[in-house]
């Protein structure tokens, strides 16, 4: 991959605590390699994140950053959006924090279409806590919190994605980072949610779904796959037990934007306004706010 | 060498309890190996190798990722050390546990290639070592 710049422009000093061998590096990687081949600058993004492993990741790059609180980075994404939709504003976080603690803001999300690049490190398990069944366990996964295997069914988040009205809706794979970092750049260009699941193994706290249990299962969508086809997305979002699919499910170009059908930033963002009245400081610029409250 | 002998080789040098432990990092080590090893490459080992290590390089891409860098190549052997059940180790924010597993995942790492090294030609040697991830690769030329 050829990138316009060099990914080495988004590194931090901080010290990266994942465990070794964690799915979350080639994450990061990914995400760097998206950047640098979209040539977007650390200062023209904005990665926000939650609580758990993944969502430390705004700590180990030099992009702007915001680690919220657990569950919430959509809202608060979507809000930094709404302030300065010139930003790039990419969500990380974990299944946990998207899909449990942060359902209610996903389901939101996928329906207000807001320009957000949202990629979730599913690991299918709590591991910042050491090992609790999440919303994308499997059934009978056997952990701390549910020694006789967990009786609840898998949420499903593609199809779920799908069913709420998400207009982009894609699944990686942390082994395989030279397709993942594609699936950031198809996401950050789509105009509106875009939803990357990314299926990322915990070697510590995960030991049914490894690298070796994803990797004989996960296969490319075919060359002829229609992601512009609803149905058919939907009936691959099925696709789980023994088969797998990775790339772009499903992907609607005509969908407007959140940001687009807010009436008041046709006009200016609230950024926009703040800069212009910091760089041309007039009196007279404040006589028609005085003349409103006099 | 037959493959039995290859995992007792492997066995003693990791000190692992069991055959099936050291079974289970040959197996994932050899897997990790053909994520990166070109798939053309795997047929010119097969007259050297026990038939059964043939079968997981045999999984090897057409194109391996270039970005498949130490920490994935790790990944796959982290996993080979049992934690499910254990006492939690926790120590001031610290999980000891996570801390000390990939110093013991490149252990185990180092010594599947210790005995994987002798039974093939200097030029498979050369080929493992350059399709290695950099960390990975120095763990090769020093087993």
């Amino acid at each position: 991959m050829v990138t316009r710049l060099d990914t080495k422009i988004y590194d931090a000093a901080t010290e990266v605590t994942w465990c070794p061998g964690c799915g979350d590096f080639a994450i990061l990687r990914a995400l760097k390699l998206a950047l640098a081949d979209l040539g977007i600058a650390p200062w023209q993004a904005l990665v926000v994140s939650g609580i758990g492993c993944g969502s430390k990741l705004p700590d180990y790059t030099s992009i702007n950053g915001f680690m919220t609180i657990h569950g919430r980075p959509l809202p608060i994404a979507t809000g930094a959006r709404l302030a300065n939709p010139d930003l790039h504003v990419i969500v990380v976080n974990g299944d946990g924090d998207s899909y449990g603690i942060g359902g209610n803001h996903f389901l939101h999300a996928c329906r207000r279409n807001p320009d957000l690049t949202h990629i979730v490190e599913n690991n299918q398990i709590y591991g910042l806590t050491k090992g609790q069944y999440s919303p994308t366990s499997d059934k009978g996964f056997v952990t701390t919190t549910s020694p006789d295997g967990s009786i609840e069914a898998a949420l499903n988040p593609l199809s779920v994605a799908i069913a709420a009205g998400a207009t982009f809706v894609a699944r990686g794979f942390a082994g395989e980072p030279k397709h993942m970092a594609q699936l950031i750049v198809e996401g950050i260009q789509h105009r509106g949610y875009a939803l990357i699941d990314v299926l990322q193994p915990c070697v510590t706290f995960n030991r049914v779904n490894t690298y070796d249990w994803y990797r004989s299962r996960v296969y490319k969508l075919e060359e002829n796959y229609d992601p512009a086809d609803r149905l058919a997305a939907w009936l691959k979002a099925q696709e789980w037990e023994e088969r797998i699919p990775l790339g772009v499910l499903y992907r609607s170009a005509d969908s407007p934007s959140y940001e687009d059908q807010v009436g008041a930033l046709k006009i200016s963002s609230p950024v926009q306004s703040a800069l212009r009245l910091a760089r041309e400081p007039s009196p007279g610029q404040y006589e028609p706010l005085k003349a409103e409250f006099m | 060498m037959n493959y039995g002998e290859f995992v007792g080789d492997v066995q003693g040098r990791t000190r692992l309890r069991s055959a099936d432990e050291a079974e289970a990092v040959v197996a994932n080590v050899f897997r990790a190996i053909a994520e990166v090893l070109p798939h053309r490459n795997v047929e010119e080992m097969g007259g050297s190798l026990p038939a059964e290590l043939m079968v997981y390089l045999r999984g090897a891409h057409e194109e391996p990722d270039p970005y498949f860098d130490e920490h994935l190549f790790l990944g796959w052997v982290v996993s080979t050390i049992d934690a499910t059940g254990s006492r939690d180790k926790t120590a001031g924010g610290l999980d000891l546990y996570a801390h000390y597993s990939g110093d013991e995942a490149a252990y185990r790492c180092e010594s599947v290639f210790a005995a994987l090294k002798p039974l093939i030609k200097d030029g498979h040697r050369q080929l493992i070592l350059s399709a290695l991830p950099e960390g990975i690769a120095e763990l090769f030329a020093r087993a």
